[in-house]
């Protein structure tokens, strides 16, 4: 595979394209970054954010996993600007347990009221198999949830003003640096690359049937609101990181020393390339990184050192062991076979149908990341014995 | 250079989208309204709708779904399915279409064609062509790939192209749906027969038969499954293309 010749990163990588001397766009993309005038962007933010203040019975929404972008946010926000934020957390039933406790700890220390809210799990988990089986990704449920839920709330509580973290510029081309975009989480965006191209909408219709029907209302949570609703609220919803300059290590160094924030195992990563944190939330992260190594040959320690790349904190060489040793078989997959209740060769039927070219994956490795520490915490439902044969419903409408 | 361009298709079915094998055993694949506000999002290069019921059923359904698509659909869509008068074309255009694509009614009274590029222009009009492999040549299929004709593939598109259709839209019923690469032959045979744009249609399942397309001859490659059974999405495939040299749409 053609790879980036500074950040590694393979041109199966969505959205990635190459200048003639083979550098992506996400590294010109962040090259720019340095030149933005940060200063004058500090000073939009300080005029949006006195022109909410005080307006409703909260300042702002901090949409809030507790992992390090949304905590980095809200104790930017908080410490910065004194804001009073109402924090609404979408669960998307994976919360490891260290997340749990940095996100009371955060809550606790910061004083700030929390809404959680933990959609239906029967339906979660028909969402899950159904988006596995079109895009082979079953996170949709947790896609499209995260930034639908918060807004809802906002139109709820007549909370105008939305802090999301992380600019997408850091991390693909569907935004970029270069243009000077301020980031807004809008329902384009949404479309554009949050929801897997299916909306509510679309996945009730693709799911309901008459044999098993679903109520159209247990997809409230994942519906986008109407535009006239937000309009009404004159809703501003926009990344942080079109503020201020985004640096993932240095935002948990901060969150780690203020809130004593608390790293832990990521499955299938070494943990020396993330001391800074990335994706320890969720317990499928280490499936959800397998099936993109199966379908376009690079996974979540590849996008960790090229962040460290660009942000001149490795060199490519360094990068390129950790970029040539991933991809192995995570333990999680077993408990995510039993969400989506089938084998694993049924498993592999589905992503092979999905390779994204020219990558090819070698279904006769067998080597296996080592376990995380929590696994046997997490709630599990036991997947169909690889020998029976009412699995196989699942394959025929593939 | 013209730029080569993606397009996403989306049959519809009653008030839904779907997406079959071999024009049949069709599944849902979404809200036409809400699958166009995506694909305008994702700034897909040109929609195509096609209506597989329009042969069978009437049309006000049609135009009240496109005049609603319309409102989202900040690219040309074009739409085809039952058209057979001038007349039908207007109503289409009315209703917010911006070209239309005519191929049962360009067999059997090929003077439509004419008459619409003569009225609303060349621009307009898309012939489409419904293809299956038969004993080592092409038979040209109408209403819907039911009925067979006697037709020669390479003569009716250069008869179409003569009559004035803008675009050729060229379709493998044997590759429709199954993922497995386009009818390439087919298309190097249409490609072969006329100077206009040809549009291919019919098998892609990844970006690399959108290349393989576009290599083949192809001024834009169409494209179902692709974004609906797959991780992809326009943005995602035109990246790819610009990565193998083709001049592709900057967004």
């Amino acid at each position: 595979m053609r790879r980036c010749k500074r950040c590694h990163l393979p041109e199966t990588y969505e959205t990635i394209e190459f200048d003639n001397e083979g550098i992506c766009n996400i590294c010109k993309s962040t090259e720019h970054k340095k030149v933005i005038d940060w200063g004058a962007r500090k000073e939009l933010l300080d005029a949006l954010v006195e022109k909410y203040r005080g307006k409703s019975d909260y300042d702002c929404i901090v949409p809030f996993s507790g992992g390090k972008d949304s905590t980095f946010q809200l104790y930017y926000l908080m410490k910065e600007y004194k804001l009073k934020p109402l924090v609404v957390r979408f669960n998307h039933g994976f919360m490891r347990p260290t997340v749990r406790e940095n996100a009371e700890r955060t809550l606790k220390l910061l004083g700030a009221d929390f809404l959680e809210f933990t959609p239906n799990w029967k339906l979660v988990k028909r969402v899950m198999l159904e988006a596995f089986k079109r895009k082979t990704d079953f996170c949709w449920h947790c896609h499209s949830g995260i930034y639908t839920y918060p807004l809802q709330v906002a139109i709820r509580y007549n909370v105008p003003l939305l802090f999301w973290g992380e600019p997408l510029a850091e991390i693909s081309h569907y935004y970029d640096y270069l243009n000077d975009e301020i980031e807004y989480e809008d329902e384009t965006k949404f479309n554009m690359c949050r929801n897997l191209g299916i909306t509510a909408e679309d996945m009730h219709g693709m799911i309901d049937s008459p044999e098993d029907p679903v109520d159209r209302r247990d997809f409230i949570p994942y519906t986008y609101p109407a535009l006239k609703e937000l309009k009404r609220i004159q809703y501003c919803s926009v990344c942080l990181g079109s503020f201020i300059p985004w640096d993932y290590t240095k935002n948990s160094e901060i969150i780690m020393r203020e809130l004593g924030w608390k790293n832990d195992e990521l499955e299938g990563v070494p943990l020396e390339i993330n001391g800074h944190g990335e994706k320890i939330e969720c317990f499928m992260q280490g499936a959800r990184d397998y099936i993109k190594y199966m379908k376009r040959g690079y996974s979540r320690a590849t996008q960790i050192t090229a962040f460290h790349v660009r942000n001149g904190r490795m060199t490519p060489e360094q990068a390129l062991p950790y970029v040539m040793n991933e991809g192995k078989r995570p333990p999680s997959l077993d408990v995510l076979l039993g969400y989506l209740g089938m084998t694993e060769s049924e498993f592999n039927t589905i992503v092979r149908a999905t390779e994204v070219s020219p990558y090819h994956h070698d279904y006769g490795r067998t080597d296996e990341a080592p376990r995380v520490w929590d696994q046997d915490l997490w709630y599990k439902e036991a997947a169909p014995d690889a020998g029976a044969s009412n699995s196989r419903v699942y394959l025929k409408v593939v | 250079m013209l730029k080569r361009r993606v397009i996403p298709v989306l049959l519809l079915r009653g008030d839904r989208v779907v997406k079959g094998k071999q024009f049949t055993d069709y599944r849902d694949t979404g809200n036409p309204v809400m699958a166009t506000r995506v694909y305008n999002a994702q700034a897909a290069d040109e929609l195509l709708f096609l209506d597989i019921e329009a042969t069978v059923t009437g049309r006000s359904r049609l135009t009240e779904i496109l005049s609603r698509v319309s409102e989202e659909a900040f690219m040309p869509f074009a739409v085809g399915g039952g058209i057979r008068t001038k007349a039908d074309v207007r109503s289409l255009i009315a209703a917010g279409a911006d070209k239309v694509v005519i191929t049962t009614a360009a067999v059997e009274t090929p003077e439509v064609v004419s008459e619409v590029a003569e009225t609303f222009g060349s621009q307009c009009v898309i012939a489409g062509i419904d293809v299956r492999r038969e004993d080592g040549r092409y038979a040209v299929y109408v209403r819907s790939g039911r009925v067979r004709t006697e037709l020669d593939l390479q003569e009716h598109v250069r008869n179409l192209d003569r009559r004035g259709a803008g675009e050729i839209l060229i379709n493998s019923i044997d590759c429709d749906g199954m993922m497995g690469g386009y009818d390439l032959d087919m298309l190097a045979c249409a490609v072969e027969a006329t100077n206009k744009p040809v549009i291919v249609c019919g098998g892609a399942g990844n970006f690399r038969h959108l290349e393989e397309g576009l290599r083949a001859g192809a001024h834009a490659v169409a494209c179902a499954s692709l974004f609906h059974f797959g991780d992809n999405n326009p943005p995602r495939a035109r990246a790819y293309l610009k990565n193998a040299g083709f001049p592709v749409k900057r967004v």
